[in-house]
């Protein structure tokens, strides 16, 4: 007995070490520096709340905080409409399923500093694809990333572009797991696909529709990569339409040499991604159907 | 009805058709732009078929940038991470399935939980202690971690890799287990010779993630390398772009080389990849 708890001690330990080592301590460290005046080159001064009330009181803090919900509110609808959508046309077999599938499949495994890479050049100004499609339906060429309003749906386009394909899966996945039953009743009731989808289909999917929510608005609490490759050499440009939460958080830390102010903005979104994942939780509870047993 | 059917079908197909050509487009147009010529590329309105495709646009654009330097980085921060998480992430996902202990459930719990803290939380303090380890001018912030179990990215984490391995053993046949215990194996043996050979198709979705994500990652490469010459390609690409000038024929042709191991990798293994989204996405 005692030689399987050694044993078990020696599976986890891996795990373990790099648990407290590389999480928590550093974690605890984050939540400490957060109370201190910090800029790596002299040790960290205490300060108290200071660092917190600076941050309320930061106009470009707000701004970022907006710039980032506003691509959270759009995004997850869009990008969950989009993969519900693909994979609804992509449910009963047709010719050349595959294809179709691995198409919209192929952009969700592109690195994410290549989607920003050949998106920046798709929506250059004035040389870009875009702009010469739009030509063809005689659209005056738009500014997109050079467009303090334009700014944020250009990120949104490209991000929804690389995550349909994995929402697809999951919703194919899910669909699948429909009992074929339910349809057939609803039909020989005589209920109308528009029915059938709004009363089988979207509460059956409910739990996969809702996982995707939670995985959607944390990505996008953190969004960081492509709002950094396509501003690289001014970070948040334009006016700081693309200046989000991760990006001016990262600024402050590595930029400013603002530690302490980085790591009390860093425990503020943990803080808010505990919240609102709790409250997605408690919501789905209350809404969203979980069949019987498994 | 039967026409009323066909027509049906036909509309499909064209939807389909035009939705996949909508997302095939960007690839396309890397690759297209990657054979365009200097003066090519800065033509309005753009070809889709460059007429005289060039090729050496290839060979410029790895001297261009130090190419070969930063992909031998990328591959071996790559399998350092591979090989790192599999031999950290497997014995604790067995730990979490097969054997049975006290507080085995609470501490699953903690796992689950790590999936959701903030990489930019860490992220300080990981800098600060590579720092002071002197690491970081090394690969050393991003090839260690892995073998403990933590993973710099916000793609896929260590708690995911235990979740999804986890999930694969637990298909096991306890029974199976059992036996081999009566029969006196040794729980490294059930471990060796029946839980891991049993779950192929479980590791190499999990290593897959693994590479996928450390060949991708961003953040971490940023922050950890500091010298030039340890870059990763997905940092080292923005060495094309300047505040005046973008090479985009060379930088588009890089891209796609740094695209295409995933790209491989995609055509050969498609199956563990939606077995792997799938799984992660509905056994929650």
């Amino acid at each position: 007995m005692r030689k399987a708890r050694g044993f078990t001690l020696l599976f986890l330990s891996p795990w373990l070490i790099g648990f407290l080592g590389l999480m928590l301590v550093p974690l605890l460290v984050a939540l400490y520096w957060s109370f201190t005046n910090y800029d790596v080159f002299q040790a960290p001064q205490w300060v108290g709340l200071q660092n917190y009330i600076a941050i309320i009181h930061d106009p470009i803090f707000w701004q970022s905080v907006g710039n980032t919900l506003y691509i959270t509110v759009i995004g997850v609808p869009t990008g969950i409409i989009a993969g519900l959508g693909t994979a609804l046309l992509l449910e009963k077999p047709i010719r050349g399923m595959g294809f179709y599938r691995a198409a919209i499949f192929l952009p969700t495994i592109v690195p994410p500093v290549a989607v920003a890479i050949v998106w920046l050049w798709i929506l250059n100004p004035d040389y870009g694809l875009l702009n010469a499609i739009l030509g063809v339906f005689h659209i005056r060429p738009l500014g997109w990333l050079n467009d303090p309003h334009l700014a944020k749906v250009s990120l949104l386009m490209m991000v929804v572009w690389g995550m349909t394909g994995q929402i697809m899966i999951v919703m194919l996945a899910g669909l699948k797991d429909v009992p074929v039953e339910l349809y057939e009743a609803a039909m020989i009731d005589g209920a109308s696909s528009w029915n059938r989808f709004r009363k089988i289909t979207l509460p059956m999917i409910g739990p996969v529709i809702f996982y995707e929510v939670v995985v959607g608005v944390i990505f996008y609490l953190q969004f960081f990569t492509q709002a950094f490759v396509v501003t690289a050499n001014n970070l948040g440009e334009p006016v700081n339409s693309t200046l989000f939460y991760a990006l001016y958080l990262y600024q402050n830390a590595f930029d400013f040499q603002k530690m302490g102010y980085a790591a009390a903005m860093a425990f503020i979104l943990f803080i808010v991604i505990v919240i609102v994942t709790m409250l997605l939780f408690w919501i789905n509870r209350r809404v969203v159907f979980y069949g019987g047993g498994e | 009805m039967a026409g009323g059917l066909r027509a049906r079908l036909l509309t499909r197909h064209v939807v389909l058709i035009i939705i996949a050509f909508i997302f095939l487009l960007p690839m396309l147009w890397m690759v297209s732009s990657s054979l365009k010529s200097n003066a090519g590329i800065f033509t309005f309105p753009p070809q889709l078929f460059p007429p005289h495709p060039h090729l050496s646009n290839y060979s410029h654009a790895v001297t261009y940038i130090p190419f070969f330097t930063y992909l031998r980085n990328s591959a071996v921060v790559s399998a350092a991470t591979v090989v790192g998480t599999l031999i950290s992430c497997t014995p604790a996902a067995y730990a979490f399935s097969i054997l049975r202990w006290k507080g085995r459930d609470v501490l699953f719990y903690v796992v689950l939980a790590t999936i959701m803290i903030p990489f930019q939380v860490v992220m300080i303090p990981l800098y600060i202690i590579f720092r002071n380890l002197g690491w970081l001018g090394t690969l050393l912030p991003l090839t260690v971690p892995p073998f403990f179990a933590m993973f710099i990215s916000s793609y896929f984490s260590a708690g995911l890799a235990i979740f999804l391995l986890r999930q694969f053993f637990r298909t096991l046949p306890r029974d199976l287990f059992e036996a081999a215990m009566i029969d006196g194996a040794a729980p490294w043996t059930t471990f060796w010779r029946l839980a891991l050979p049993l779950s192929r198709a479980g590791l190499i979705t999990v290593g897959m993630f693994a590479f996928l994500s450390s060949w991708t990652m961003f953040v971490a490469p940023l922050i950890m390398l500091n010298s030039n010459t340890l870059l990763t390609l997905s940092v080292g690409l923005q060495q094309f772009q300047s505040q005046h000038f973008t090479a985009w024929n060379y930088l588009m042709a890089a891209s796609f080389m740094f695209t295409l191991p995933v790209l491989l990798l995609f055509i050969f293994a498609q199956r563990y990849f939606v077995q792997g989204i799938a799984l992660s996405g509905l056994k929650g």
